[in-house]
């Protein structure tokens, strides 16, 4: 298992270097921000995969802290809540298995001590029964946390991959403005009139 | 600036394999079982059906022991009729662990007897408990020993 997170670890520090060497390469004006020209549409740049910008490297400090987030930040939402999610579940079940390992090596050692001050050989079976019980479990518990550690693992090393190399900006999008159609209709609840039907058409 | 991001981006990096190695709970191991052998194993549980001097019916019940073990004290006889449930089991008597030799029971009692039979037969069921020194440990019964008396 150790070996295993050196090889991760070898592989997170080859993708951190070459983002280090990667960021000395000059944008050309202009590239960092794009600014939405009109209200309703979104403003799209250039495919960016071989230059940094600070939009880049924020983007792979984002996916760092929260795998899958740096690529929503580049507008790759789906893609970016895939990674999110994955990690976040596989994380959970690591985090939940770690802690019924936690609590059954407690209660081997609560058992241990009942053992030892057994008077009888019936008590002391039947505690070392239980032992042998929450000593199996105990083993399922940890191959279950290591296999999903190591698929947190893969996640957030693939994320970080896929941030650095396979992930182009999709540009800046301006803030709280949606794609909506020229011409909208709803039917908005009223605490006074009822319904309200609303049309909206914008020139 | 962006060297500063880099290094800030491969120190947390290590700090995150480093929680995630370290943070891992190491499993503790199963202890070695000292239940079986804190005390001797009663061995060969056997008996015998004769007659005493003045005619009265005897079962002779004789063990063993692992004499390598010293941690015992003596031994509890529990005796059954007829019934091989574990609370049918009633304590006749406590047996010493004698200096030399093995220990043996004998078991002459008025339900043994043809004449207070009610049946051609009983079914009598034989079960030695050792008890240790240490601790006062009670060891493990032996296997039960069935013993059945005809009326004669």
């Amino acid at each position: 298992m150790r070996l295993a997170f050196v090889i991760y670890f070898v592989i997170v520090l080859f993708i951190s270097s070459t983002a280090s060497a990667r960021v000395h390469t000059p944008p050309f004006a202009g590239q960092d921000t794009v600014r939405a020209d009109r209200a309703d549409t979104i403003a799209q740049s250039p495919p960016q995969l071989n230059t940094w910008s600070d939009r880049r490297i924020v983007s792979v400090v984002l996916s760092t802290l929260i795998p899958g987030s740096g690529q929503t930040y580049l507008g790759h939402t789906e893609k970016g809540a895939g990674f999110t999610l994955a990690t976040l579940a596989s994380g959970l079940i690591t985090i939940l298995s770690e802690n019924n390992i936690i609590g059954r090596n407690e209660r081997l050692d609560e058992l241990k001590a009942q053992y030892d001050i057994s008077t009888n050989y019936i008590g002391a079976d039947t505690i070392w029964a239980k032992m042998v019980s929450t000593k199996s479990i105990l083993d399922k518990d940890v191959r279950r946390r290591d296999l999903f550690l190591k698929l947190t693992v893969a996640f957030w090393v693939a994320n970080l991959v896929d941030i650095v190399f396979f992930t182009d900006d999709k540009g800046e999008r301006t803030f709280g403005l949606l794609e909506t159609g020229r011409t909208t209709f709803a039917l908005v609840p009223d605490p006074k009139n009822g319904v309200n039907a609303c049309l909206s058409i914008r020139f | 600036m962006r060297t500063k991001k880099s290094a800030v981006f491969a120190c947390l990096t290590l700090i995150f394999l480093y929680l995630l190695v370290q943070g891992c709970t190491e499993p503790q191991d199963l202890i070695t079982p000292t239940h079986f052998t804190r005390v001797p194993k009663v061995l060969n549980l056997q008996a015998a059906i004769g007659l005493t001097l003045s005619g009265k019916r005897l079962v002779l019940v004789t063990w063993e022991f692992d004499t390598s073990n010293a941690n015992v004290r003596s031994w509890d006889i529990t005796r059954s009729l007829n019934d091989t449930s574990a609370g049918a089991f009633v304590p006749l008597e406590i047996i010493r662990k004698p200096a030399v030799g093995f220990p043996s029971y004998f078991d002459s009692s008025a339900v043994l007897q043809g004449q207070y039979m009610v049946t051609d037969s009983i079914d009598v069921y034989y079960k030695v408990i050792p008890n240790g020194i240490l601790n006062n440990f009670v060891g493990q019964p032996s296997d039960v020993l069935h013993v059945i008396v005809r009326r004669f």
